[in-house]
């Protein structure tokens, strides 16, 4: 016996087997527990639940819901929550994070301590903070009657009014998408290889691409228009209330904003580490073979740099994307406030859980698979930039 | 597994030695006897297998086949004997594997202080005594970083002595050395090996080879392709692909 | 051959500007953005937070609302519930004095000398030992403050504090988990790493806070305080434990092997030959990860703790202060804001020293 103990061999497996099995006697006993606990309280476990309605109302959804709705169709509408603000907040950091970055880097002092100072101030605060922050001087903003007006944009505490096409929301989704067709498709002509066409050509085609996707979102939105309206709705005050426009809920704005702040200067560092990791050399080579500074912008500096940045920047997504979590700070129905709310009212603890989970990890996973790809498509074939 | 230090019992005893890497075979059935004070010369081409063998030996890597004694101790899954092989036998390495977060005292004194529990003042007179003999007492309060290649590798040569090992092993220990520093090692292993301790030399240093040899072992494709005390494995080697290697070792 | 260096002439003040700023169109532009932003931010700033502000209490709510600036009288005549929350009035020295001992801790820790694992140990146990005594009393004359009583700058500091201090060793052992060679340990450890850094910490502390004591039997579920400390120090530890392993992966694999072949045992090659060169590849993410974590400790506001930010919440929140809750905030990310600044400048810092050192 005691010499079997002494074995490595008989060691490692008994490690393994006692690491493994206490885990999962853990879990286990967990699960057990929690379902007779719960079974006390006349909570039956599995997932029939999903097909009750919930009896309770979202305060914002793309998909149209109603207090009858089942609880899957709510776990969606959270998830599609989370998905909308977590690309809306990422459109607007990496923005804010690209305009400030290249201040970071830009060779006008003035333009670097401005860049400096944003981000030592907002990198520096709580999200959460900045977000009841933001949510405070929204709610305080004034009422609908006496709110601020600007080039059709209303400010007031119950919401941002913006003017708004006057389309069918069908309409409005596919001339959406046709619009980011409008980005993509000449990027990914830009880099396939089933073009046989030198690169001259193949911005002429890409050109193209562009052109007949901005068209169909053109005859998408001519076509989807409401009969007899104007172009665009413009909110105007109608009795107490504003009618017309696009309502962004205070909720969203909030959390759109603090997000792009707060992200915006974690991506300008990310820029600007980008940009450093441009070896000199590179540059000092374009320029003597004669091209422009801007030129060496475009062609050397920026290509380089977004490689270098694309690993990091994918995390910072990521983590953008789990942040939209902070929506129950201010009450916004995200998928995670979503699954609160469901334990709250069903009772389904474990199963919440679980979909909480089951949720956040095909998030995180595909967001990760597109950016792997991405990564791949533009990464520096063979290692000229090593060593 | 208790050693059993009798005069017949050889201090390295490898039968059969087989050594797989997935399905590469880096050692085909390795057979080797080393006697108390034998020294031991090892050469052949990078990728033969010589760096494997001797790192078997003290369990840095895990043999598949065969069997390995080490001063009367089976070298086998048993922990025990593992712990009390590896206390027993020195080890040198090619990149020196010195603490950098440690003085060249520390270092010294590390093992012997935690593994054979030695009060601090004795493993101290006992790696100075050894600093002395590798010839840099005066470096002792540095860090491995501020000394040079040569120093360094002397460092870890006065490290592994200070265990009072029965066996050193050489993996290699001047091939990443400037060559203005490969003779000051040298030294200290020729010196080690006239005060008698068994030394198995992984090296391509065939001048050392020829002065402090008993035996020099020729390997190729993981096999011992050749065994002849120096004279006679310099002068009238029977194999051709020993031939070959040492006359691109010494040609130049 | 003699070279003849001629020194170009001194640029005059003026020159100077103008090459920096006003070397061609674009960059005058730039810079003239730039400066008109700055002024007109930093005169905005100034304006409403000294000039125009009002900093007694004398005229009180009204007479502070009615001023065009900043009515910092709310912080006065609020600081006690921002800084400690609902403890006990007649107490508060003891909380002040906490915090204190907490900024001492981590100002020790910051200094090499203090740099070996027994050092450390010992300035982090004492520390929080000395503010655990003082927070909590019930010894050496000290009334008795239950946990749910505190509230504030300590509390927030107090889970800081204790979510890294189980954290971090956490964090040490999940690593070396995870680079064991026995696949099953290491495959567990990995899944358990990488779920954990999948879901937003919200929802860790959340389901700590709510859903554990369903899973727990009676005698093991404890103070929801405490479960919530739990939840943050896993996290933490998840993300710690990467740091670590990165750490570790930057140590040659022959330190290893040297330590095996002077005859150390695993825990000996892991303590005195791994651990201090992997903490010290590790130092500048660890401060980072460190900061990042000190900012998360905020979110324990949404399960219902009356930390710095709640406490901040109910300071304009009731009553006649409604509307000062620009300065609250203000006052509370300026708090924030030194903890932070001050503990990434340091890391930064380290970070050029390192590399310095490294050449």
């Amino acid at each position: 016996m005691v010499s079997l103990l002494r074995n490595q061999k008989v060691r490692n497996a008994l490690l393994q087997v006692l690491y493994v099995g206490s885990i999962a006697a853990m879990v286990l006993a967990g699960i057990v527990i929690a379902r007779r606990n719960l079974a006390d309280q006349g909570i039956t476990s599995g997932f029939d639940f999903l097909f009750k309605s919930t009896g309770w109302d979202v305060n914002f959804s793309l998909l149209p819901a109603t207090a009858n709705d089942p609880y899957w169709w709510y776990f969606l509408i959270g998830i599609i929550n989370t998905l909308f603000l977590g690309s809306v907040g990422l459109i607007l950091a990496t923005i804010v994070g690209t305009i400030v970055g290249l201040a970071r880097t830009s060779s006008n002092d003035l333009a670097r301590l401005l860049g400096r100072t944003y981000v030592d101030i907002f990198r520096n605060i709580p999200l959460i903070l900045q977000v009841f922050f933001w949510y405070a001087i929204i709610t305080h903003l004034p009422t609908p009657r006496s709110a601020h007006e600007a080039w059709g944009f209303l400010l007031t505490s119950r919401g941002l009014y913006i003017p708004f096409p006057n389309v069918g929301s069908a309409a409005f989704a596919a001339a959406t998408v046709a619009v980011i067709a409008a980005i993509v498709l000449p990027a990914w002509l830009g880099r396939t290889s089933r073009l046989a066409q030198p690169i001259g050509q193949r911005r002429a085609i890409q050109l193209a691409a562009a052109a007949v996707a901005l068209a169909c979102a053109a005859i998408i939105l001519a076509l989807g228009r409401l009969p007899d309206t104007p172009l665009l709705d413009f909110p105007a005050l109608q009795g107490l209330n504003l009618r017309g426009g696009l309502r962004i809920p205070p909720e969203f704005a909030t959390l759109a904003i603090a997000i792009a702040i707060y992200g915006g200067s974690y991506i300008a560092e990310i820029v600007r580490g980008g940009f450093k990791s441009v070896g000199t050399g590179q540059v000092e080579a374009a320029l003597s073979l004669g091209l422009s500074p801007w030129r060496v912008f475009t062609l050397v500096r920026l290509p380089l740099a977004l490689r270098a940045m694309l690993p990091i920047l994918a995390n910072q997504y990521v983590w953008l994307m789990k942040a939209t979590t902070m929506g129950i700070a201010v009450g916004f129905t995200d998928f995670f406030m979503i699954v609160a709310l469901t334990i709250n009212h069903s009772g389904q603890t474990l199963e919440a859980i679980g979909i909480l989970m089951a949720g956040f990890l095909a998030i995180n996973l595909s967001l990760a698979a597109v950016f792997n790809r991405i990564n791949k498509a533009i990464a520096l074939k063979g290692n000229q930039l090593r060593g | 597994m208790t050693s059993t230090n009798s005069t017949g019992e050889p201090a390295l005893r490898i039968e059969n030695l087989d050594k797989y890497y997935g399905t590469f075979q880096a050692l085909r059935g390795i057979n080797l006897s080393v006697q108390r004070g034998e020294k031991i010369v090892v050469c052949g081409p990078s990728g033969s297998g010589k760096s494997t063998m001797i790192r078997c030996i003290n369990r840095l890597e895990q043999h598949n086949g065969g069997r390995i004694v080490v001063l009367g101790t089976e070298l086998n899954d048993d922990v025990g004997n593992i712990d009390e092989i590896r206390r027993e036998v020195g080890m040198v390495f090619q990149h020196f594997n010195l603490f950098p977060h440690m003085t060249v005292l520390e270092n010294c004194m590390i093992s012997p202080m935690i593994v054979r529990k030695q009060p601090r003042a004795q493993a101290e007179a006992t790696a100075r005594h050894y600093l002395e003999k590798v010839r840099i007492p005066e470096q002792a309060m540095k860090y491995p970083s501020q000394l040079s290649g040569g120093q360094q590798q002397r460092v870890a040569i006065a490290r592994a002595l200070c265990m009072q090992p029965q066996i050193m092993l050489f993996d290699e220990p001047t091939s990443a050395l400037d060559p203005e520093m490969v003779s000051e090692v040298l030294d200290v292993m020729v010196t080690l090996a006239s005060e008698g301790m068994t030394m198995i030399c992984v090296t391509h240093e065939m001048g050392f080879a020829r002065r402090v040899a008993d035996r020099v072992l020729f390997m190729d494709g993981g096999e011992i392709l050749e065994e002849a005390p120096p004279d006679e494995f310099f002068t009238s080697s029977r194999n051709e692909r020993t031939r070959q290697f040492l006359s691109q070792v010494l040609g130049h | 051959m003699e070279m003849v260096v001629v020194a170009p002439p001194a640029p005059g003040r003026l020159e100077d500007l103008r090459r920096r700023f006003f070397a061609t169109p674009l960059q005058a532009v730039v810079s003239l953005a730039c400066l008109t932003i700055m002024v007109f931010l930093v005169w905005k700033l100034l304006n409403w937070a000294v000039f125009s502000a009002v900093f007694t209490t004398s005229g009180g709510p009204e007479a502070c609302q009615a001023a065009a600036g900043a009515c910092w009288s709310v912080i006065a005549a609020r600081w006690r519930i921002i800084f400690f929350g609902l403890y006990p009035y007649e107490g508060q020295w003891r909380s002040a004095l906490a915090c204190v001992a907490v900024v001492v801790m981590t100002v020790l820790s910051c200094i090499p000398a203090f740099w070996t694992g027994r050092r450390i140990a010992l300035v982090w146990g004492a520390g929080t030992g000395l503010f655990y005594v003082l927070m909590k009393g019930g010894v050496l004359g000290l009334a008795h403050v239950g946990e749910e009583a505190w509230g504030g700058l300590a509390l927030t500091l107090f889970i800081f504090v204790t979510t890294c201090l189980i954290g971090f060793p956490l964090a040490i052992c999940l690593a070396l988990l995870r680079r064991s060679e026995l696949p099953w340990i290491s495959r567990t450890t990995g899944l358990i790493i990488d779920g954990v850094r999948s879901l937003p910490l919200i929802s860790i502390l959340f389901t700590f806070a709510v859903v554990l004591p369903f899973a727990l039997p009676q005698w093991l579920q404890g103070d929801k305080l405490y479960r919530v400390i739990l939840g943050s120090a896993l996290f933490f530890s998840a993300y710690q434990a990467e740091i670590v392993r990165g750490g570790m992966q930057g140590v040659a694999t022959g330190q290893e092997e040297a330590a095996m072949a002077l005859g150390m045992r695993y825990w000996q090659r892991i303590s005195r030959i791994l651990l201090p060169q992997a903490m010290r590849n590790a130092m500048p993410a660890t401060i980072n990860q460190f900061v990042i974590s000190f900012k998360e400790t905020s979110l324990v506001v949404i399960v219902g703790f009356f930390e710095i930010l709640a406490s901040g919440n109910a300071a304009y929140g009731t009553g006649e202060w409604r509307f000062a809750y620009v300065e609250v905030y203000a006052f509370i990310a300026f708090i924030y804001f030194i903890f932070v600044f001050s503990l990434s400048r340091y890391g930064a810092f380290l970070e050029r020293r390192m590399s310095v050192s490294e050449r």
